[in-house]
């Protein structure tokens, strides 16, 4: 075992917040950094400039350049905490939570779908469910806690998504859970005995043993049972329509993750090796570390959660701390930083330690211990060139190129007034199917035997009565259809009124039926596929797709017709602010409304580019093509899976792309600070502190002013385009 | 300095007098003729199929008719054009190309996991935290030479967001990347209202503004994107832009490749290598059917069965297939046994993979596998072994040191010995 067995406890803690004193904490690391840079004959770089440094900063910890404003703010301070306030400031701030999210969303693998039922809303939820993670700063033990052990229904719990990310893999989410947290690479024990490391295939099933409990399930617990009991001693036919209407009618309950401590896993078919047989069942145990105690019938999981994240378990301090190290420092103490098995690899051992107990110390604030970082000399100290990872020197932080949520948020930063804040648009009518709360679960699940049977009876009325009832709608559907086929006009309000009836109609029914299945009314009962709503659905699209204008009295009854409700939609523009909108463009023009309606819906930047939000708040990936994907942004197919190589499309998207064209529009934040400098030195300093957070020096200002001077605007842009242009841009020294 | 496995003395003449006399030998090819230095021949031009996340041999390229139900699953054996070469019914189309195939039913892998195996089965190399190795694609532009001055020697069709690339050679050697095949190469076409010579002006300006950044860092990462530049400007005034754009193709065309990311992504393929482009891979994700194996591969092939077959008979069709090889890989097979999902897991021990055209005698299967699909019985053929049995089809000198900047030595073959009889 190649274990590290520092004896973590018997050290003195200290517990800061991220407003707490840290000097302490910092001049230990300090001194742990100058210890292992002299074993090793290593100088640090001179100071890097203010400049410099206000940039790596907004990078690190908030994940885009900072504002031209927020740049001279800096340099131009005299204040000598100026660093120290700074750190805090961006770690309190907005922009911090959506960083992490993007780096983490790496990491962990996050993607905005998976396949199967429901997939989408589950994945949903778990997105929501970290960016509130990582906006409450939750310590990094327990956000691991919550992931690993998450049990029961996406909708009450949405850290289940961890694992249903990975349904109907369980040995991968496995290896890539300890790989992740623990830095063990296992995964070629799966097959073989570990070709350079002590694992062994029999270690490898030992410790899947401890997750193999958790299953994901169909339908909530019990309910299969409760449908047997109730429908017994009905005619089979009847029995089965019945089951499937409740089979349906809790398919939006899908996608739980129970453990089952009855489960059993077995060594493989082809095991060869002489400590087991094939077939044998296996005990759950650690590889090493603390032992995990689940005690009898205790969850597995549990003990397992409570095993990796255990202090004297230090690898997981390390592993941890070492990733953020890394994303400050650009090259992790130890690399890769997920192969733990060879420890002795790292630049230093007793730095890595040191990184580890700090980490404990702080209680793993990651917060407070970003903030221990960043205010260390040496990430005081001027970038070096990569160009290898094992044999980085750490004279200073790595020159990285920006990762391309951080090229993508930096463009939200030169387009956006306040970059940190826009939302992107939702549409009322999502598609995504939605996950019922957490209540309606509990009361669905809870129902008794007797009560089921009572109303799957009712049910069972109420769908014969109904597919009655609903025939002289379907007609007058059916006519209407008929007559606009044959092109005839003036049928919009025939079409209105057969709306009126059918949502007349669909609104009782949809009321009865919500009682009799237990849902809230509110989460859209008509989105249910069930026989009892399919016959309204499929009318209501009907006419909503011909007849445009009932959409509004379909809204009555058919949720997917209402507009959003939604925060931060661009498209507010309530009823007041269109009467007022409308006389002006009838008095004024198109041009004074649109300035009118710009000015009431201040902070975005208007319908033009409102595609521009940070990276945390779009599609996870971003679809194939985009901008994000062009710089590297990982598919989430494996864990840390981004890239930053240069590649001839994203030059192609920087030189010719859509991108550019938006940072000159009227409303971006970049053209109106050009437009508002009074001459062509401010203009030149503008352009300098929004792009690359510093003002220019002669040779540059000279250079860049012979081309503002001209009064052919192209000859102006092509200034903005070159800076745009200039590799230094994406990088990070 | 020469951390690998002791080289035999031919290659480290010829290292010694690359490195010492200036001087290259191989591209000499004075030793051809031997057995060990297979020589250089031709280069042919290369599509390289790879199925991302593990493609079930036993449903496609192996089918075992004789294995009991729980191996052998639901899709039966279909007799092919080729004598005794049975392929899966779920590739029908292919099974009318079996004459100018080989298929590979022994290839064994070392890495049962998809980012590793992917990284073994395109570098040739296993994963390591100590240097990036080159794609086979890269090698190939390296070792070969590109076949058109102002496209790129590689290209990447839906590649995935860290799958190999150039690896250590020199930022030229890295692939282009296409994320959607349909619409081309994207902004390609200059910025509204910007025209060549302005063009040429501010990049001029961007170059002077940056220069003191880039004398500040030495640094390989810096210095990519201006080759990237210059490659990005060449490719714009190129006339063989139009290789990009599918449009050129008639509708009929592209049916028949299948109007999804990977037949049009094979469909540009062919454009592109018909135009001297070296090596082009299409990438056709989705084979990790863990659960509902049966459904999954049945879209999967259907899928790829259209697109390739389509491929290999309009290469054959325009007389192209003599000198473009494809290739259809994955990083490893699947298990035989069904699990409990009716699906299949990782099964690296025993595999399959196929060539077409490029010279190679086709009608064949080369190695077996026991009637389960489970262990390999004839002509082992290890990862490194059919790689550089691809690279020896692509017609580069397999036996070509190439020096990593730390100077370590590295070939194309990796000490894999191509299996060269398969050709005439």
């Amino acid at each position: 075992m190649k274990t590290i067995l520092v004896s973590l406890l018997l050290l003195p803690t200290f517990a800061f917040g991220a407003s707490g004193d840290i000097g302490a904490s910092v001049k230990r690391l300090d001194s742990a950094i100058a210890s292992a840079l002299s074993s090793k004959e290593v100088e640090m770089n001179p100071k890097a400039s203010d400049s410099v440094w206000v940039r790596r900063a907004y990078l690190d910890i908030v994940g885009r350049i900072p504002t031209a404003d927020e740049a001279a703010q800096y340099i131009d301070s005299k204040s000598p905490g100026k660093r120290d306030s700074l750190i805090r400031e961006l770690l309190d701030s907005d922009g911090r939570a959506s960083h992490d999210f993007s780096f983490w969303a790496d990491v962990l693998r996050v993607p905005s779908r998976v396949p199967g039922q429901n997939g989408g809303a589950v994945m949903g939820a778990y997105i929501d469910w970290l960016r509130e993670k990582f906006t409450l700063n939750t310590p990094y033990d327990e956000l691991v806690t919550s992931l690993v052990t998450a049990k029961g229904y996406a909708g009450e719990n949405p850290a289940v998504g961890f694992t249903l990310r990975d349904r109907g893999m369980p040995l991968d989410h496995m290896s890539a859970t300890v790989e992740t947290f623990l830095g063990t690479q296992i995964l070629c024990a799966q097959c073989h005995d570990h070709p350079f490391e002590d694992w062994t295939q029999q270690d490898f099933y030992k410790l899947a043993a401890f997750s193999h409990g958790m299953r994901s399930v169909r339908s909530p617990q019990g309910i299969n049972e409760k449908v047997r009991a109730a429908t017994k001693g009905m005619p089979k036919a009847k029995r089965r329509k019945l089951s499937r209407q409740v089979r349906s009618l809790f398919a939006p309950l899908k996608n739980a993750l129970v453990e089952e401590s009855s489960r059993n896993l077995k060594l493989p078919d082809d095991y060869q090796y002489d400590d087991g047989r094939p077939g044998d069942l296996i005990v759950a145990e650690v590889p090493f570390g603390p032992d995990a105690d689940y005690g009898k019938g205790g969850s597995k999981v549990d003990a397992y959660a409570e095993w990796m994240t255990s202090v004297e378990n230090s690898r997981f301090a390390m592993v941890g701390a070492n990733r953020m190290w890394k994303r400050l420092f650009g090259v992790g103490v130890l690399e890769p930083v997920t192969d733990f098995d060879q420890v002795d690899e790292a630049f230093s051992r007793e730095l890595l330690e040191a990184l580890g107990e700090l980490f404990v110390s702080l209680e793993y604030d990651m917060r407070a211990f970003t903030r221990v970082l960043a205010n260390t000399d040496l990430y005081s100290r001027q970038a070096m060139p990569l160009d290898s990872e094992v044999s980085y020197s750490f004279a200073g932080p790595a020159l990285r190129r920006m990762s391309a949520e951080q090229v993508w948020d930096s463009m939200v930063t030169l387009i956006q007034e306040d970059p940190d804040s826009v939302r992107p648009v939702t549409r009322g009518r999502g598609t995504r199917g939605k996950l019922l709360d957490s209540e309606t679960y509990r009361r669905m699940t809870s129902i008794d035997g007797e009560q089921m049977k009572a109303n799957l009876e009712q049910m069972d009325t109420l769908a014969k009565e109904s597919a009655a009832a609903l025939e002289p709608i379907r007609k007058s559907v059916e006519s209407l259809m008929e007559k606009k086929r044959e092109g005839r006009g003036g049928i919009d309000d025939e079409a209105k009124k057969v709306a009126r009836e059918l949502t007349e109609f669909s609104g009782e029914l949809f009321e009865k039926f919500a009682t009799l299945a237990m849902i809230d009314g509110e989460t859209g009962v008509d989105r249910i596929n069930n026989p009892l709503t399919n016959g309204s659905r499929q009318l209501a699209k009907t006419l909503a797709s011909n007849f445009p204008k009932t959409r509004r009295i379909l809204a009555g009854s058919f949720s997917r017709y209402q507009k959003n409700k939604g925060e931060g939609g661009g498209r507010k523009i309530g009823k007041a602010l269109r009467a007022e909108f409308r006389a002006i463009r009838k008095a004024k023009g198109k041009a004074a409304a649109d300035a009118f309606l710009k000015e009431k819906r201040g902070g975005d930047a208007g319908q033009a580019n409102r595609q521009f939000v940070r990276a945390a708040w779009l599609p996870q990936p971003a679809p194939e093509g985009h901008f994000l994907r062009t710089f590297g942004q990982s598919d989430r197919e494996a864990s840390m899976n981004g890239n930053t190589e240069a590649t001839v499309p994203q030059v192609l998207a920087l030189m010719n792309g859509d991108v550019f064209p938006s940072l000159l529009s009227a409303e971006a934040k970049m053209r109106r600070a050009f437009d508002a400098a009074p001459d062509v030195s401010a203009q030149a300093d503008a352009i300098y502190l929004a792009i690359l957070a510093r003002r220019p020096d002669a040779e540059e200002r000279a250079l860049v002013m012979e081309r503002l001077r001209s009064n052919r605007p192209k000859v102006a842009e092509g200034v903005l385009w070159a800076l745009m242009n200039s590799p230094q841009f994406l990088f990070i020294e | 300095m020469f951390q690998s496995a002791p080289t035999d003395r031919r290659r480290f003449l010829r290292q010694a007098a690359g490195s010492f006399l200036g001087v290259n030998f191989a591209s000499q090819n004075i030793f051809a003729g031997s057995a060990i230095a297979p020589g250089r021949r031709k280069p042919k031009q290369v599509i390289y199929l790879f199925m991302a996340g593990g493609m079930s041999h036993i449903d496609t390229l192996n089918p075992r008719p004789d294995a009991p139900d729980e191996i052998r699953g639901k899709f039966a054996a279909i007799k092919t054009k080729a004598d005794g070469v049975l392929l899966s019914e779920t590739l029908p189309g292919l099974a009318e190309h079996t004459d100018k195939a080989v298929i590979f039913n022994s290839l064994t892998s070392t890495q049962g996991a998809h980012q590793q195996g992917q990284y073994y089965m395109q570098t040739n190399y296993t994963k390591r935290g100590t240097i990036a190795h080159p794609h086979l694609g890269a090698w190939h532009s390296r070792l070969s030479g590109k076949g058109n001055e102002t496209l790129p020697g590689f290209v990447r069709i839906n590649g995935g967001s860290s799958a190999p690339g150039g690896g250590f050679l020199p930022a030229k050697y890295a692939p282009l990347d296409i994320g959607k095949p349909e619409a081309g190469l994207e902004n390609s076409a200059h910025y509204k209202g910007v025209g060549a010579p302005a063009l040429d002006q501010n990049l001029a300006l961007a170059r002077r503004l940056d220069r003191k950044f880039r004398e500040r860092y030495a640094d390989r990462r810096v210095s990519a994107y201006t080759a990237m530049y210059d490659d990005a400007v060449k490719l714009m005034r190129s006339g063989d832009l139009e290789a990009f754009d599918l449009g050129k193709e008639s509708e009929e065309i592209r049916e028949r490749y299948g109007d999804d990311g990977f037949g049009q992504g094979c469909l540009l393929a062919r454009r592109l290598t018909e135009r001297g482009v070296r090596f082009v891979e299409v990438r056709l994700g989705g084979w990790d059917t863990h659960a509902d194996n049966f459904e999954r591969v049945t879209e999967k092939t259907a899928t790829l069965d259209r697109a390739m077959s389509a491929l290999i008979g309009d290469l054959a069709s325009r007389g192209q297939l003599e000198d473009t090889m494809v290739v259809l890989a994955s990083e490893f097979g699947r298990t035989p046994k069904i699990n409990q999902n009716k699906g299949r897991d990782h099964y690296p021990k025993a595999y399959s993979a196929m060539i077409v055209g490029g010279g190679i005698k086709g009608g064949q299967v080369y190695g077996t596998t026991d009637s389960t699909g489970a262990e390999v019985e004839e002509d082992k053929l290890e990862v490194r072994s059919f790689n550089a049995t691809v690279a020896y089809g692509m017609g580069a000198d397999v036996d070509e040191t190439i020096e990593s900047p730390s100077r370590r030595p590295f070939t194309v073959a990796n000490k894999g010995e191509a299996v060269t009889k398969l050709w005439s």
